[in-house]
């Protein structure tokens, strides 16, 4: 994963819990690195190994980290550094989801040895969707279930997210009903 | 409208391809042309597949889904070629146009596919886009330099600062005090340690830290390298060296707890004092000496006690000490100390020294290798002590010695000397004399092997078998042993352990006497005991006999006698009886009197201890005189004191026997007057009284000589008066003996013609109960003993008679047997109410038929009838089984009440 995903991590923690706390999850995940480049590409167990110990710092589920980790994803990382990008996304949540597609295939614009996921909007309602995604990573369907509640967080709409389908279960990728 | 044709949709989009309803490429640009050549009207999927959005499959309708979305196609060509653009519908030629670009990483993987930047459209960001990401490329990859280089730096300043934290931790971590101060003599750092000191004690003078500082700062000899002083804080003392840094301008003073150095210094302190105290008082001279590298030699040091062990002074003795040596002792002794030197050997040596005016002193030295000094000289460390006293009494002991061995020599002691495995390691001579051994023969052996037998081999074994243990007594035995030659001798051996100088256990040793002789002796001397207590068992054997044999015909005699009394006889006749059975009872008292002296002086003579009542027995005596004190017309008083004890314990019988001899002869010799029977308590304790019984009469009385004689056997005073009055002379012989026997004493006090007092003393046991009044209830013997069938066992056919004819005038029916093995089957015949067996008969005598017939479980009363009036008899009688017993002749009312007794039982 790209060296901003680590960075946002450090950022969330550091907000929220200070620079010692991060010092002890670094120490604890045992990855010793001290800046991370946001458009540097790392080995995805990086990231893996940070969540796992903010997990075991925190004492909370790594699924909780993940959920927390999506919506400081997209209330916090993406809205300052891409805050324009992501206005571009849509003037409202439906809007966005929609384009959501559209929108993710265009970060690879940005990030060209991303190897990024794939989603896609079906089932488009006035007051719900379904958004698939379709990824070759496993374990991040909370982070995934973050980013649409920090989503519906940013464009002031509370959502109801469900997760309707899961590769836990044997279908081929997830499915998240988006509801408002 | 806008229509474009060919060459101008190349120029503007020359990667478009163009699709039609069957999926095939109607045509496509000439830049896709250059990376794909020859694709036109093939299928597109030949060229490419949809990348973006997924697709699950390829159709028209599919393809037209994806209008209105970014797609990505991958070229199916080596290079991996991805295109990022868009679809459109043509709606009037129902064709799918797609618009895209190649999306590459970077400029080279275009050169890599030979395009060129014309190949581009002009509006197509994707060069500069590369340009651009190149850039970020190039930035990241200088960022990531920074990074490396900011955090190996961090990585060296967390080194460094680690470093700086381990220097400075050094001094932090000193227990010691360490300041540095400035010229002014304040404290600019110090450590933990110094810190902890408040206060400063020096010279007798308290200090807090910051005037401590101030005053030493100006006493520091800064000329001095390092400048030293001590002071006290916190009960410690410290050290402190001050070094002063002259082009920094500031002093560091390194402190120290010196309490453990002042406490080493104190111990050395009183160590030097406690050595140079025991070497000044120990009355042995302690010295080193040295054997120098150069071959010189001498005394380091010599305590001064040698003046008081020596009588030398240090000087005299460090010069000319060796010179003193006796001459005999001073050759081997310079050897020794030549091969300890060589050798680094221990040194022990006892000599002799001849100092003037003090004459010969015995030395005892002893060294031993201390240590090298720096040179490498060899330095001795020994004591010297005065032994003089010790060989004095070592000499003592050996003379004594020699004197104790020269004793044992001269008294034929044979001496042996063992080790802790009993094997012998001296033997003197006298030892060989006894035993018949050389000493060749006998040292290395064992005692046991070499001297025993098998009578004394336990003896033997037990004394050389001991375990030797340090608690080995002294022990000794007489033991019969052989010698070399076989000879039987006894010997006394006496053994004890050996113990060297030190106290240790080395062995014993053994003192032989012969004792031979002696144990002949002794012998012979338990041979004639033997045969002495033979000879008395003889008598009282013959005593028995001679009852049994004279008692046996007197009972016939006055059992006759009083049946002829009880006959109708004329006067002359009744006469004549009266007188035959005066005569025979006379004597029975003679038979009586015999047996009992003869009894005393065999020892055989037993008493009893029974409860009795002396009043009574006073009572009785009375009773039993009172008709012939009558018949006399003699005033008699019988007088008994009232605090005499109910109760005593003694042989009532005996008692009553020697009352009744003394009164009897007071009577006897008694015509007329009186006499006078007293009976007083003359001393009392709680458990005893003092008895003088007194009997005095004013009868005939006696000379003066024959007083003497009077308890002498068969004395009497002259003929006439045995003609006159009758008698053995044995009586007051046996009262006499019963007297001394019963505890008491008996004294005579008479003069001729005035009378006789006869005063006995008894110290009687009081006993705590009352006899019991054992006074028989009357029997009507008729009543009793009529009709009763009564086995009569008795080989003598005049006492078969005598008892026959006074049974049956009480018409018991008599059944006769004339020994055991007849009693035997009269009782298979018949069952008995009792049976009146004699002791002794021919073919079976009474004790083994009682035996056999209780053993029959048979339970008819027995009573025996003895002539034998020993008491061993007649335990014998109830030992065998018997009941009671009467004792021949028959006292007629005694046997009929034993008779009667035992059947009502």
């Amino acid at each position: 994963m790209y060296g901003i995903v680590n960075k946002a991590i450090e950022d969330l923690v550091k907000e929220n819990f200070g620079e010692e706390k991060w010092e002890a999850i670094k120490i604890r995940s045992g990855v010793d690195v001290d800046f991370f480049i946001s458009s540097e590409p790392y080995d995805d167990d990086v990231t893996y190994k940070l969540a796992q110990a903010v997990s075991d710092e925190m004492n909370i589920s790594v699924g909780s980290v993940l959920h927390v980790f999506g919506e400081w994803w997209v209330l916090r990382t993406s809205k300052e550094k891409y805050g324009g990008l992501m206005a571009a996304g849509g003037s409202n949540l439906l809007e966005f989801l929609v384009n959501l597609p559209v929108f993710h295939n265009r970060v690879m614009l940005i990030y060209p040895k991303l190897t990024p996921p794939e989603f896609k909007v079906t089932d488009v309602e006035e007051r719900s969707v379904l958004v698939h995604y379709h990824s070759k990573r496993v374990g991040l369907q909370d982070f995934v279930k973050g980013i649409l509640t920090g989503l519906a967080k940013s464009y002031q709409t509370e959502a109801v997210i469900e997760l309707v389908q899961t590769r836990d279960n044997g279908s081929s990728h997830e499915i998240f009903k988006v509801s408002w | 409208m806008i229509q474009l044709d060919s060459p101008r949709l190349n120029k503007l989009f020359p990667f478009y391809i163009l699709i039609d309803e069957a999926l095939s490429i109607v045509s496509y640009g000439k830049s896709l042309q250059k990376i794909c050549p020859n694709h036109q009207g093939e299928p597109i999927a030949g060229l490419f597949r949809v990348v973006r959005p997924q697709l699950d499959e390829l159709t028209f309708s599919k393809l037209q889904s994806l209008v209105n979305q970014l797609s990505v196609i991958k070229l199916k060509t080596e290079k991996n070629i991805d295109l990022r653009g868009q679809f459109e519908w043509l709606t009037e030629t129902n064709q799918l146009l797609f618009i895209g670009s190649p999306w590459f990483d970077s400029m080279e993987q275009i050169t890599e596919t030979n395009l060129k930047i014309q190949d581009f459209a002009f509006h197509d960001p994707l060069i500069d886009l590369l340009h651009v990401l190149k850039n970020q490329e190039i930035t990241n990859g200088e960022l990531r330099q920074v990074v490396a280089t900011v955090n190996r730096q961090k990585l060296d300043l967390k080194n460094s600062a680690k470093l700086v934290e381990d220097i400075a931790m050094f001094p932090k971590e000193n227990p010691d005090p360490l300041y540095r101060l400035n010229l002014a003599g304040e404290i600019v750092m110090m450590n933990p340690a110094a810190e902890k000191l408040k206060v400063f004690n020096y010279l007798g003078v308290t200090y807090n830290s910051i005037e401590f500082w101030k005053l030493m700062v100006t006493r520091i000899n800064i000329q001095e390298e390092r400048w030293t002083f001590e002071a006290i804080s916190n009960d410690c003392p410290y050290s402190y060296v001050c070094v002063f840094i002259a082009q920094k301008g500031y002093f560091n003073i390194y402190g120290r707890n010196i309490t453990e150095q002042k406490r080493v210094e104190r111990e050395l302190q009183n160590r030097v004092k406690q050595f140079k105290s025991l070497s000044e008082n120990v009355p042995t001279v302690l010295y080193e000496y040295q054997f120098n590298v150069d071959g010189t030699e001498g005394f380091r040091y010599v305590s001064p006690t040698i003046e008081k062990v020596l009588g030398l002074s240090v000087n005299e003795f460090v010069e000319q000490g060796f010179n003193y040596l006796h001459p005999e002792d001073k050759h081997r002794f310079l050897t020794k100390s030549k091969l300890a030197r060589e050798k680094l050997l221990p040194f022990n040596d006892e000599s002799r020294i001849e100092i003037p005016h003090r004459g010969t002193i015995w030395q005892s030295v002893s060294s031993a290798f201390s240590y090298y000094t720096e040179k490498g000289d060899k330095v001795f460390t020994g004591i010297i002590s005065d032994i003089t006293a010790r060989k004095k009494s070592e000499e003592i002991i050996r003379a004594n010695e020699e004197k104790y061995r020269r004793i044992i020599s001269i008294m034929k002691l044979g001496l042996l000397e063992l080790d802790t495995e009993n094997l012998i390691t001296f033997s003197n001579e006298a030892f060989c004399e006894l035993s018949g051994y050389q000493t060749a023969e006998l040292l290395g052996k064992k005692p046991s092997d070499l001297i025993r037998t098998e009578e004394s081999l336990y003896h033997i074994g037990k004394i050389n078998n001991q375990p030797h243990q340090e608690t080995l007594n002294f022990f000794a035995s007489e033991v019969e042993v052989k010698d070399k030659w076989g000879n039987a001798k006894w010997w006394l051996i006496g053994r004890a352990p050996r113990y060297n100088e030190t106290g240790q256990m080395i062995g014993s040793m053994g003192i032989h006497l012969d004792l031979t002789g002696h144990r002949e002796l002794e012998l012979s001397l338990i041979k004639a005991r033997e045969e002495a207590e033979k000879s008395a068992k003889a008598k009282e054997v013959f005593l028995a006999n001679m009852s049994h044999e004279i008692r046996t015909p007197l009972n016939g005699i006055i059992g006759m006698v009083r049946e002829l009394m009880d006959t109708q006889l004329s006067v002359e006749q009744n006469t004549s009886v009266s007188h035959a059975q005066t005569a025979s009872q006379h004597l029975l008292s003679i038979i009586n009197n015999i047996l009992d002296l003869s009894k005393i002086e065999a020892g055989a003579f037993e008493l009893e201890k029974k409860p009795f009542n002396l009043k009574e027995i006073m009572e009785e005596a009375e009773c039993i005189l009172r008709p012939s004190i009558t018949k006399k017309e003699l005033a008699v008083t019988f007088l008994v004191d009232n605090e005499l004890s109910n109760c005593f314990l003694g042989d009532a019988p005996r008692i009553r026997q020697v009352l009744l001899n003394i009164v009897n002869n007071a009577i006897k010799f008694t015509e007329a007057g009186f006499i006078n029977v007293e009976c007083k308590v003359v001393g009392a304790s709680e458990t005893s009284q003092h008895v003088k019984i007194i009997i005095a009469d004013s009868g005939i009385g006696m000379e003066e000589n024959f007083i003497k004689m009077i308890f002498n056997k068969f004395s009497q005073e002259n003929n006439t008066m045995r003609r006159k009055y009758g008698g053995t002379g044995l009586g007051m012989a046996i009262t006499h003996e019963l007297v001394n026997l019963l505890g008491g004493k008996i004294q005579v006090e008479s003069e001729k013609g005035m009378g006789t007092k006869f005063i006995m003393d008894f110290n009687f046991e009081i006993h705590s109960n009352q006899p019991k009044d054992e006074a028989p209830m009357p029997i009507d013997y008729m009543k009793t003993l009529s009709g009763k069938n009564i086995l009569l066992v008795e080989d003598n056919q005049m006492n078969r008679l005598v008892a026959t004819n006074l049974l049956k005038r009480y018409q018991i029916n008599i059944v006769l047997a004339n020994h055991g093995r007849e009693a035997l089957e009269k009782i298979e015949e018949q069952s008995f109410d009792m049976i009146l067996m004699d002791l002794q008969m021919p073919v079976m005598d009474g004790l083994e038929a009682t035996r056999l017939i209780r053993k029959q479980n048979n339970k008819t009363p027995i009573v025996a009838l003895t002539a034998n009036a020993f008491k061993s008899e007649i335990a014998s009688c109830y030992e065998a089984g018997m009941n009671d017993f009467a004792t021949k002749p028959f006292e007629v009312e005694v046997l009929l009440s034993t008779i009667a007794k035992n059947l009502l039982k």
